[in-house]
């Protein structure tokens, strides 16, 4: 059973924590936590996010089919990973071409330095 | 786990509590975070998910209500109506019976008499000792009749409507004036008056320095003390009046030294922390001695001096039921009824729910396989007939507004404080609450019911087909339906044929063409000798006669229909024998022949009978046939107690009723002439008479200009009025009765239809196999009736039980009568085969190859 996917551009502009979870999910399955710290690195500390809210954006995507959830067996006895689904990672292309575009109208506009 | 962690949690939606408890906890340990913040941020996420669901779930019942319209309006237009009629009763039941009168403390306010079985029957000199020596009563004060007061000098002359009252009366009311001060014990005996708010704005343009000023009464110059809010009654044990002004009762009259002038209505105030028991107690107590000492003030004799009754002992009634009381089983009948039409409207909706719900089964059984738990499908289901509720009760709340004022236009509606109906804060509460019950009987009843049936759609590849429960419940909501309209239906019908009794009873006499011209009574000093008043009464009379039209002319007291009843107390004969008060009346000689009333025996008063002649009276037939046993009693001898000397009776005539619901009663007539006393005058016309209002106000004006412009009526408006009680219950139970009508038959009419729909494809293959059409309409239509009949057994028993409640409210009819119940199981038994033909006639035109391509 499958829904009717609509169009990912029409779920954009994604929220900066959303999309940051989709960016550290992008090279592979993280666990909940590993999620976390990664989004704290690569942000500089900017977006840390708590594990109430890391849990509500990580069950609403997988609700709607942007992540998968799985269990495994590991030192922690049962630690949930995620990982993209083909649906998900869509999405984060989406946003990643949006906001390129917006880069690069910032820079038509000289708000930044043109490339070499 | 940490404590404030747990706590968190439980601000969380609980699949998510379920999934991510031990992630959470887990993830908090490994990345060492403070555990407060950590709960902070979980109870944060908690309430913004359910936020989140709310709103999800308001979108799509919107979006779903918006999709089908015609189920919308049916359902909201259904729910708006059985809560309009609750908002509007609850309005009624609230303002007259709960808010409480508008004194304070009115549970403390008690009727005193020393007579336990009138409430305005109270010497001056009684009430003084029973206010010096009881130990129960805080205040005891006192109110007595006044005639109208004809008020002069603010333009045109002007009857007004006023109270006696002692210098206790307002301190045991405990209310305030808008301007002034109220009358106490320094004002008795003099000549100070308090005028009502409306007096004060009407004829002395709301001057706030209107206390300085004088008023004219009767010729009387009384100097204005105080003006009365707008909200002030006078309390009377008939309800609640309101008075255009108090005057300070007189205390060198008669009747206010004579121990034997009985007529005060007394009212007091219980002392804090006793009630009414001990009270009765602690008076009976005082009446006992005093009854002792003064036998003869408690003795009740005719004119003749002989004693009819004593009393020993006084009343003590409580006010506010004594005000309530008489409404008070209508009220709550009407709210039983509109109780059984929001039941009515709720099980129309839960069917409607479960219909839908059973058509939608494939998308909900999807919904949940997708992973949408139980309970948010429950929820959503609920939002939707929440919504569906709360906009039903919005436009209710304006239904019942529109039902108020519709009723508030019939003149005088027979419900005591009525003018303090209004819908307020408690009944805006009280509707927020029937909304909150409707949601949870039809919305979260057939979602949970639903809910049980959701694994066995999936397991029947959703086919939308219905499962033994809910089958059944969808028969006996039907079943519910046709029972709660019946008892509403029959109770219509019982009013009906109570009022149709009521208005066929005869009254006795021909009111056609006929006038009844009030105008308040002679009064005051020009007219205290009998002598003025007969003259007056002979003025008026040809000043009458003489108008175009008119036939006929009497002087009259105690009018029927006009709510003014005189008893009197009258013995036979030599030897004397006490025979209970009766209903008396003063008449002129024309007075049977312009109401047409039959003259059985002897004859009718006449001109001779005059004030030096032989006392002559008149009987009704029930007052012959009761204490003679025959109708021959011309030349026998009755003395009534306002002549006191014996009197022949010379007539006997017809029996006439005082009103339709009054029953016939033995009455005697005196002659104007001999007993001066009249208010109004009878005047029969041939029909043609334009203008007649305005002729008799010229021939009262210039008989005396001191006088009021009379009040002129036609006598079939005043039996019109007097039916039109009965009539507002006709139209209520009416109303309420088609409402509920044709909310069952909605009901009967979505089951049939969709049942037939679901057995199109039976149908279908029987009439593949050769069944006629006869036989799948009867199919259809029998299992309608199936349904209806076991709902009109229920409701038969139903109405049994209700209507032993309405045996207050009926005349001459009895709340069983089987001709009416019948008549009303046969209507209801039609209307659902009637409401089940359509679907029965689709069931019919079934094209068994459609059919069979269904599935």
């Amino acid at each position: 059973m499958l829904r009717t996917r609509q169009d990912p551009s029409s779920l954009l502009p994604l929220g900066a924590s959303a999309f940051y979870v989709l960016l550290a999910l992008a090279d592979g399955e993280r666990h909940g936590a590993d999620i976390a710290e990664e989004v704290e690195t690569t942000t500089a500390g900017a977006i840390r996010l708590m594990p109430g809210a890391l849990y509500r954006y990580l069950k609403q995507m997988a609700t709607d089919g942007w992540i998968v959830e799985s269990e495994s067996d590991d030192d922690d006895g049962r630690r949930r990973y995620y990982r993209l689904t083909p649906w998900g990672r869509k999405i984060a292309q989406a946003e990643a071409q949006r906001l390129d575009s917006v880069v690069k109208l910032a820079r038509s506009r000289h708000l930044l330095p043109a490339l070499g | 786990m940490h404590p404030f962690l747990r706590f968190a949690l439980l601000f969380c939606p609980a699949d998510y509590r379920r999934g991510y408890a031990y992630s959470i906890a887990s993830d908090v340990r490994a990345r060492g975070l403070h555990p407060l913040a950590a709960a902070t941020d979980v109870m944060c996420a908690g309430i913004r998910m359910h936020v989140e669901f709310v709103a999800r779930d308001l979108a799509y019942a919107l979006r779903t209500l918006r999709g089908a319209p015609l189920y919308t309006a049916v359902a909201i237009l259904a729910i708006s109506l059985a809560i309009g009629a609750n908002v509007a009763v609850a309005s009624v039941l609230e303002g007259v019976l709960f808010r409480s009168l508008p004194y304070p403390s009115p549970q403390q306010l008690v009727f005193v008499s020393q007579n336990p079985l009138i409430e305005s029957d109270f010497s001056q000199p009684n009430i003084q000792d029973v206010r010096a020596q009881n130990r129960t009563l805080s205040e005891l004060g006192a109110s007595g009749f006044d005639f109208p007061e004809t008020m002069t000098g603010r333009g045109r002359a002007v009857s007004l409507k006023g109270l006696l009252v002692d210098g206790y009366y307002f301190a045991v009311l405990g209310v305030r004036p808008e301007l002034g001060r109220f009358l106490d014990t320094h004002d008795i005996g003099s000549r100070s008056v308090v005028i009502s708010d409306g007096v004060w704005r009407t004829y002395f343009g709301a001057d706030p320095t209107v206390l300085s000023r004088t008023m004219v009464l009767n010729g009387i110059g009384y100097r204005i003390v105080g003006v009365a809010l707008p909200s002030i009654r006078d309390p009377e044990p008939s309800g609640l009046v309101q008075n255009q002004y108090w005057l300070p009762m007189d205390p060198h009259s008669p009747t206010a030294s004579v121990r034997g002038y009985r007529i005060w209505t007394g009212i007091a105030r219980l002392r804090d922390g006793v009630n009414a028991t001990t009270a009765q107690s602690d008076l009976d107590r005082i009446f006992g001695t005093l009854a002792h000492r003064y036998p003869d003030a408690f003795r009740y004799v005719d004119g003749a001096g002989q004693t009819f009754r004593t009393f020993h002992g006084g009343g003590l009634s409580a006010l506010v039921p004594r005000i309530v009381g008489p409404v008070r089983p209508l009220l709550w009948l009407l709210y039983a009824a509109v109780a059984m039409v929001l039941l009515l409207a709720c099980a129309n909706l839960t069917n409607l729910q479960l219909m839908r719900l059973a058509a939608r089964q494939g998308e909900l059984a999807v919904r949940a396989a997708l992973g949408a738990s139980r309970g948010r499908v429950v929820t959503q289901l609920v939002t939707e007939t929440a919504l569906l509720a709360i906009a039903g009760g919005t436009v209710g709340l304006f239904v019942g507004w529109i039902a108020l004022t519709l009723f508030a236009t019939a003149d005088s509606p027979p419900i005591p404080r009525w003018e303090e109906v209004q819908i307020d804060g408690a009944v805006l509460w009280y509707a927020i609450g029937l909304v909150g019950l409707t949601t949870l009987l039809s919305g979260l009843v057939p979602a949970l019911i639903h809910r049980r049936n959701l694994a066995e759609t999936l397991k029947t590849a959703g086919r939308s087909d219905d499962h033994g429960g809910v089958k059944r419940l969808r028969s006996g909501l039907v079943a519910v339906e046709v029972a709660l309209a019946l008892s509403l239906v029959l109770s219509a019908g019982l009013v009906v044929q109570s009022f149709s009794t009521l208005t066929h009873v005869d009254v006795g006499f021909d009111a056609t063409d006929t006038y009844v011209v009030n105008f308040g009574g002679l009064s005051g000093l020009r007219y205290q000798s009998d002598a003025a008043k007969l003259q007056f009464e002979r003025a008026i009379r040809s000043r009458l006669s003489a108008l175009p039209g008119v036939t006929g002319v009497s002087a009259a007291w105690a009018v029927p229909f006009t709510g003014m009843k005189v008893m009197t107390a009258f013995s036979l004969g030599k030897e004397h024998k006490p025979e209970p008060d009766i209903q008396t009346h003063a008449v002129g000689p024309a007075y049977f022949s312009s109401l047409r009333i039959p003259l059985v025996r002897g004859r009718s008063f006449t001109d001779s009978d005059s004030p030096h002649s032989q006392r002559v009276v008149i009987v009704n037939a029930d007052f012959a046939r009761t204490w003679f046993g025959t109708l021959d009693v011309v030349g026998k001898q009755m003395t009534s107690s306002f002549i006191g000397l014996p009197g022949r009776i010379v007539g006997v005539v017809g029996d006439t009723r005082s009103s339709y619901a009054d029953p016939i009663v033995p009455e005697y007539y005196l002659p104007v002439s001999q007993f001066p006393n009249f208010d109004r005058f009878v005047v029969r016309t041939d029909g043609h008479s334009a203008g007649f209002a305005k002729a008799v106000d010229t021939a009262f004006a210039s008989t005396d200009p001191n006088l009021a412009s009379p009040d002129v009526q036609s006598f079939s408006g005043l039996l019109a009025r007097d039916a039109r009680k009965a009539q507002e219950s006709v139209m209520l139970f009416g109303v309420l009765a088609t409402i509920a009508l044709l909310l069952a038959l909605a009901g009967i009419y979505a089951v049939s239809a969709y049942g037939v729909a679901q057995r199109t494809h039976e149908f279908g293959i029987r009439k593949a196999i050769g069944a006629g059409d006869g036989t799948i309409v009867r199919d259809v239509l029998l299992r309608a009736l199936g349904q209806s009949a076991v709902g009109i057994a229920l409701g038969l028993g139903l109405a049994a039980a209700f209507s032993r409640l309405m045996v207050s409210i009926l005349f001459q009819t009895s709340p069983l009568d089987g001709r009416i119940y019948s008549a009303v199981a046969v209507l209801l038994l039609i209307c659902a085969a009637l409401a089940a033909l359509i679907p029965a006639v689709r069931a019919m035109r079934v094209q068994p190859a459609v059919a069979l391509r269904y599935e």
